[in-house]
């Protein structure tokens, strides 16, 4: 095929989609930045005015803490699991993996639900306490950072198991035979050898829950307290409470310069890898 | 490693350690599917677990309340409708990124996989903007849209993946015998691709089926999409119906994932 | 090549100029819109099941009009609305802040010539509002867990967190809440207004940490309650009472009220304009007065309507002699709501 028909092929089949992914999804991301700037009559109001704004700037602390923090859970939870499904036979592995695949399919709106139920202050887990106990317990799980930490760990911690899973997979067994035979303790192969060698995996895994948890906004939403409101909720409050869409807009500016910035990592390992 | 587990006690123990862990981990994580469903089947007037009775009642109020079905029936339209669409224009797209080198052809393909990386408020609040502008906010029209480009990057993914396993010397030889460009696509490429058009197809519907936060920004009050209500009604008002919801979006899911692993089985050149 | 890039480029021009007609083209399917609906915004759970009863199933069986009932009025989804010219409300229940303030801010349409029978109606329809009932906002607690002494009766009270320690709720506006915290501060019911905001935003920082929800839809006041959450709630006397009936017995302090109008309000361009005209007059008619506040226990303002209620339901009206009770002031929102509301918003969030 010489270039011309080549190219004539691609732009038959590639238009349609071209065009409605620049008229119905480039247009718009376009359109955020536009308002962000006062639309047509150019300004930085919004952006200083955010600056400014002592709630921009606790939200955005909070979001920075909350996607780290449930970032590093969901890691080490995800991991653990990792290393489980590793050592199965592949058998053994295809079913457990259903253990995994299960949550990851389900909405996150069910999980949200699910968790009012189960850490509510009448919820099942302090129901539990009481009785153990024998004194009415009533701790506050939901409606704050804690209820919010667990809904999204719980939500993330399948993205990091299939990463750090293929990359536990791909290390050669005769390694850790050879590190063994030299007399190395569990312990120490798991530090010299394991990790350092699932890292490609962990950043994987670690980049894509971050731009995840940046962008979280149901569970903030329905299992934290006001206080909890992540840069995403700010985006809603201004679009819908206030009005001012062009604060709006400058918050959503802001979360996709956050979220590049997380991905960086990811498509530097990316490119190192091919 | 089974084979190369070494029999020392300390190892023994870490091991034993290493799935306690683990299974703490998978109880954690499957603990709001198994709440949620045994509730569905309890009684409407207690919210507790497990349920002291099972009847079938909270279905039965789900399915009669309009309050209710209306959502559901809207998913169901906005879903079917995203899903042929997303079909009709990432089909031939995949096909295009996988057996063709153009100019721009990185671009494109970055631009429609975008989705997948800018967090789902940043895409709704730009259709939310833009579809005010174009006045359509609130329509089954603008959810439709908002879906098609949220599902299109699932779509090419499982696409492209399928067309690269595909035979091109049977493209060629048909092209050789004379058939036109279209023709060859519809004949030789689109036969083939059914276990792909079938998973990419159920993909992109529970995508849509599930997706809160665009439909939030874009439904109006009479076109609220399940997972819409489902939102409203888990921050206003503490209603068992929910639970029956939940499980029944969670059926969904579980067939959706069934069939594809089905699909998967069936075509051992994709396993 | 060469052809192949004036494809595109023809394409693009094509998209361009459809994208930049589409705002008429798709506005102007609008218009059409077919004229036995209306959509009614009002504030859900059981306060909705009493108007429907009371009003709206009669206004169906009346006029063949199918109501469209949504929850939780928002003066903001109100503004969007209007700012995109998307409305989608048509009547919007409105208590007497948001209404007074829509009304400035102009997203009301203006009564029909004639709707309403003046010389039955107790409070007198402004151009753009009607008056609906008088509602009384107070202290709701469950008394199953709180004996006496063991809640508080007033807003002083109710801001004591040494004496009554626990978990609270407040609306998410600034009208009632900042009208409660001046109360709850020391300022007579008689001199509230102009409202001292700063004052009052003061003595919300001081329980802001025992807040634990700004209910945005009125059920939840009373849901809080039910399921432990909270162990004091800003409610309604209504809403307690018609919750009672459903069988959850929560109760309310009648010590201290805020007392208040709530409107019906047509929204400015509403789809169903000439629906929603005829179904405020309907819900100011004397029967449907009575049937309605029969059941919510709120003081209708159709003066034929007064003397249909039963013994029990008088019980529960707001009572407007009782000094210590306080009376919201809607022209002072009128000119503050829309400022104090984003300063409320924000400082909620803080």
């Amino acid at each position: 095929m010489n270039r011309a028909a080549e190219l004539r092929g691609a732009v038959a089949f590639v238009t349609p989609a071209t065009l409605i992914t620049l008229s119905i999804l480039a247009a718009p991301l376009l359109y955020i930045f536009y308002t962000s700037f006062g639309g047509p009559d150019f300004s930085f109001r919004a952006y200083s005015d955010l600056l400014g704004s002592a709630l921009f700037r606790r939200t955005l602390s909070t979001t920075l803490i909350i996607a780290l923090s449930a970032s590093a859970l969901s890691l080490v939870l995800g991991y653990v699991i990792a290393l489980h499904l590793a050592r199965q036979t592949p058998r053994r592995r295809s079913l457990y993996m259903v253990l995994v695949l299960l949550p990851f399919w389900t909405s996150v709106l069910v999980k949200c639900y699910a968790f009012t139920v189960i850490l509510g202050r009448s919820g099942m887990v302090n129901e539990f306490l009481t009785w153990v106990s024998g004194s009415q317990v009533q701790l506050a799980l939901i409606l704050n950072r804690i209820g919010v930490l667990i809904g999204m760990t719980n939500y993330l911690t399948p993205f990091v198991v299939f990463p750090v899973l293929a990359s536990l997979m791909a290390i050669d067994d005769s390694v850790y035979r050879a590190a063994s035979v030299m007399g190395a303790k569990p312990v120490r192969i798991f530090r010299t050898v394991t990790l350092p060698l699932s890292l490609p995996g962990i950043i994987a895994g670690l980049s894509s829950v971050l731009v995840m948890a940046l962008g979280f906004f149901i569970v903030p939403a329905l299992l934290g307290g006001p206080r909890d409101a992540m840069l995403s909720n700010l985006v809603d409050f201004y679009t819908r409470e206030t009005l001012d869409w062009s604060m709006a807009a400058a918050v959503g500016v802001l979360l996709l310069g956050m979220v590049v910035l997380a991905i960086a990592p990811l498509s530097v390992l990316r490119r190192k890898q091919s | 490693m089974s084979d190369r587990s070494i029999r020392d006690p300390q190892s023994r123990r870490l091991q034993a350690m290493g799935s306690l862990l683990a299974w703490a981990v998978y109880i954690f994580l499957l603990a709001p599917i198994v709440v949620v469903v045994p509730m569905a089947f309890g009684s409407p007037n207690e919210l507790s677990f497990p349920p002291s009775t099972y009847s079938l009642d909270l279905f039965r109020q789900f399915l009669s309340s309009p309050a209710w079905t209306g959502p559901l029936l809207q998913s169901a339209k906005v879903a079917s409708i995203s899903t042929v669409v997303v079909l009709l224009v990432g089909v031939p797209a995949a096909y295009g990124i996988a057996r063709f080198r153009f100019p721009g052809r990185g671009l494109i393909m970055g631009a429609m996989m975008s989705p997948l990386v800018i967090p789902s408020i940043v895409t709704a609040l730009g259709f939310y903007l833009y579809f005010s502008y174009l006045r359509i906010n609130g329509t089954t029209l603008a959810l439709v849209l908002g879906h098609v480009m949220h599902t299109l990057p699932y779509v090419l993914v499982m696409i492209v993946a399928g067309i690269q396993k595909l035979d091109r010397n049977l493209e060629f030889g048909a092209q050789l015998m004379g058939a036109g460009r279209f023709r060859m696509f519809r004949t030789v490429v689109l036969p083939q691709l059914v276990p792909s058009l079938i998973g990419a197809g159920l993909f992109a519907f529970l995508i849509s089926f599930d997706e809160v936060v665009i439909s939030w920004f874009l439904s109006g009050p009479t076109t609220a999409t399940l997972p819409v209500k489902m939102y409203s009604a888990i921050r206003w008002e503490i209603s068992p119906i929910i639970a029956a919801v939940s499980t029944l979006l969670t059926g969904i899911s579980l067939v959706v994932c069934l069939i594809m692993v089905a699909l998967k089985k069936s075509t051992p050149s994709a396993g | 090549m060469t052809e192949a890039n004036r494809l595109t480029r023809r394409n693009f021009m094509a998209s361009g100029a459809s994208l930049l007609a589409a705002p008429a083209i798709l506005g102007a399917g609008r218009a059409l819109a077919s004229t036995n609906k209306l959509t009614f915004v009002t504030w859900g759970g059981t306060y909705r099941d009493s108007v429907y009863e009371g009003g709206i199933r009669s206004f169906t069986e009346k006029t063949g009009i199918e109501v469209t009932i949504i929850d939780t009025p928002d003066l903001a989804k109100v503004k969007a609305q209007v700012m995109t010219g998307n409305v989608e409300w048509d009547v919007f229940d409105a208590p007497g802040a948001m209404g007074a303030s829509g009304s400035k801010e102009g997203y009301w349409e203006a009564f029909d010539e004639g709707l309403f029978d003046l010389d039955d109606l107790a409070i007198a329809p402004t151009a753009d509002l009607a008056p609906f009932y008088t509602w009384a906002g107070g202290i709701a607690y469950d008394p199953s867990k709180k004996g006496e002494g063991e809640y508080p009766r007033n807003f002083a009270e109710y801001f004591d967190l040494e004496k009554f320690p626990g978990r609270r709720t407040f609306r998410d506006r600034p009208s009632e809440t900042l009208e409660a915290a001046l109360l709850a501060d020391g300022v007579a019911p008689a001199d509230l207004y102009p409202l001292d905001v700063d004052r009052a935003f003061a003595a919300l920082d001081r329980i802001k940490p025992s807040v634990a929800s700004w209910v945005a839809a009125t059920p939840q006041t009373i849901t809080l309650l039910q399921t432990g959450e909270v162990d004091f709630s800003y409610s309604y006397s209504s809403r307690v009472r018609t919750t009672g009936e459903a069988g959850a017995g929560m109760a309310f302090s009648f010590d201290q009220t805020l007392n208040g109008l709530e409107y019906l309000a047509v929204v400015k361009g509403a789809p169903n304009r000439e629906n929603a005209m005829k179904f405020v007059a309907h819900m100011l008619s004397p029967e449907v007065q009575a049937a309605t506040m029969e059941l919510l226990a709120n003081a209708p303002v159709s003066k034929g309507a007064v003397p249909l209620l039963s013994e029990e339901s008088r019980k529960w009206l707001p009572d407007m002699e009782n000094a210590n009770n306080a009376l919201m002031n809607d022209a002072w929102w009128a000119d503050n709501f829309e400022t104090v509301s984003r300063r409320f918003k924000e400082w909620m969030l803080l």
